[in-house]
C-alpha cells in the first residue's frame, strides 16, 4: 500500500501553533507532543520560513539560493523535509 | 566611565546606614544606567558580613537564609535614597541557584527580587568593594541565569500564544488580542534576557531594547507591536496573526 505525500510544491505549510521551539546552544528544537526533535541545518532552514503564505516551492527556492543547489532538487528536498514534519505533527498543509 | 562614589559610603556612614562588616556597596537601578528623571531614587545596595541590624522601613522576604532583605530609607539633599541590605552568604545563595549544573538540573524558580539583585550586580557602579562587585559580575556573566530566566520566560510565552490562538478559534477576539499582546511582552523579554538584559518589570523593556538592539527586531518594528499601531479594528485577527508570527520568529532567536 503506498500513501501518497500530503505535501507538494503547491501546498502552504503552517507551523501547528501549538509546538514549542527553542534554540538550545545554536540548534533549533521543536517539541510535539510527547517527543523533542533537533533541526538539522537545512531543516531549520526551512522551518524558519514556514510563514503560512510561502508555498513550498517558494521555500525551495530560498533553499536552492542559500545552498547553490539547482532549484528542482530543492523543491524535492524541501518535500521531503516538510512531509516528515507533517508525519511528526509539527507542521500542517 | 567611571564616577566615584565614595562618598555615597561616608554619606550612609553619617547617617548610620552603613553596618561596620561591610564587604560592598554600589548603586544601581536607573540613574546608574543612564536612564534617569527627576523623580528618580538612588538605589543602593549595602552587603555586609552580618544581617542589617537596623529596623528596616521595609522587610522583603526572600527563600535564603536569612529569609529577609531589609530596606531603609533616607534623604540626602533632595534626593530619595532607597537602600537593600543583603548580606554575603544571600548573595553567594543566590549565585549557586544560576549555576550550569542548578539549570540542567532543573534550576530552582527565582523570586522576583533575585532576579532583581542578580540584573543590579551586573549593571552596578560600586561605591566600596570594587573588586568583589566585579567577581559577582563575572560569576553572574558566566552562570545560566539568562538562560534560566529566558526558558521560563519562554514558556509564559508559549502559553499566551497557546491562548491567542484558542481564543481567536472560539472567536473570543478581545480576548486573543490581549493574550497576543501578552505574548509579544514575554518573548521580547525573553530576547532581552538571552541578550543579558534580565532586570524585571516593563517600565524599561524600550530603553532595554534600544540598549540591545536585536536584529530579529528592530526597535522601530518593536515600537508599532507595542503601540499596536496596525491594530485594524474591522480585523483585529490579522495584528493577533502578525503578532504570533513575530513572537515565532523571534523564539527561534533566543537561544539558551
Amino acid at each position: 500500500m503506498s500513501t501518497a505525500s500530503p505535501v507538494t510544491a503547491e501546498s502552504i505549510p503552517s507551523v501547528r501553533p501549538d509546538i514549542r521551539v527553542r534554540k538550545i546552544r545554536g540548534t533549533l528544537v521543536v517539541a510535539v507532543p510527547e517527543q523533542a526533535f533537533e533541526l538539522a541545518e537545512t531543516t531549520a532552514f526551512i522551518w524558519k520560513r514556514i510563514d503560512g503564505v510561502l508555498t513550498v516551492g517558494g521555500i525551495g527556492e530560498l533553499l536552492a539560493r542559500e545552498y547553490g543547489i539547482d532549484v528542482e532538487t530543492a523543491v524535492e528536498d524541501t518535500i521531503e523535509v516538510l512531509a516528515e514534519l507533517v508525519q511528526y505533527g509539527a507542521v500542517r498543509v | 566611565m567611571s564616577e566615584d562614589r565614595t562618598h555615597q559610603l561616608e554619606e550612609l556612614r553619617a547617617l548610620d546606614l552603613l553596618p561596620e562588616s561591610w564587604v560592598c556597596v554600589f548603586e544601581a537601578g536607573s540613574l546608574v544606567r543612564g536612564w534617569g528623571n527627576a523623580s528618580s531614587d538612588v538605589d543602593l545596595y549595602v552587603i555586609s558580613e552580618e544581617p542589617w541590624t537596623g529596623e528596616g522601613v521595609s522587610h522583603h522576604p526572600v527563600p535564603l537564609v536569612p529569609a529577609v532583605v531589609l530596606g531603609e530609607e533616607a534623604f540626602v539633599g533632595a534626593m530619595r535614597w532607597d537602600i537593600r541590605y543583603w548580606t554575603r552568604g544571600q548573595v553567594e545563595q543566590v549565585l549557586a541557584k544560576v549555576t550550569w549544573q542548578a539549570f540542567e538540573q532543573g534550576a530552582e524558580e527565582l523570586t522576583l527580587r533575585e532576579v532583581q539583585l542578580l540584573d543590579r550586580l551586573t549593571f552596578g557602579a560600586a561605591a566600596g568593594g570594587q573588586e568583589l562587585l566585579s567577581h559577582w559580575r563575572v560569576q553572574v556573566e558566566e552562570s545560566a541565569f539568562r538562560s534560566i530566566l529566558a526558558t521560563r520566560i519562554l514558556n509564559m510565552a508559549d502559553s499566551r500564544v497557546e491562548d491567542a490562538v484558542g481564543q481567536l478559534e472560539a472567536g473570543d477576539v478581545d480576548s486573543a488580542v490581549l493574550s497576543a499582546r501578552a505574548a509579544f511582552h514575554y518573548t521580547v523579554d525573553a530576547l532581552l534576557a538571552s541578550e543579558g538584559e534580565c532586570g524585571p518589570g516593563e517600565k524599561w523593556r524600550a530603553r532595554r531594547l534600544r540598549a540591545v538592539a536585536p536584529d530579529v527586531l528592530p526597535y522601530d518594528k518593536y515600537w508599532a507591536l507595542e503601540t499596536m499601531r496596525s491594530l485594524d479594528p474591522a480585523d483585529p485577527a490579522a495584528w493577533i496573526n502578525e503578532v504570533l508570527s513575530v513572537c515565532r520568529g523571534i523564539t527561534m532567536e533566543v537561544d539558551i
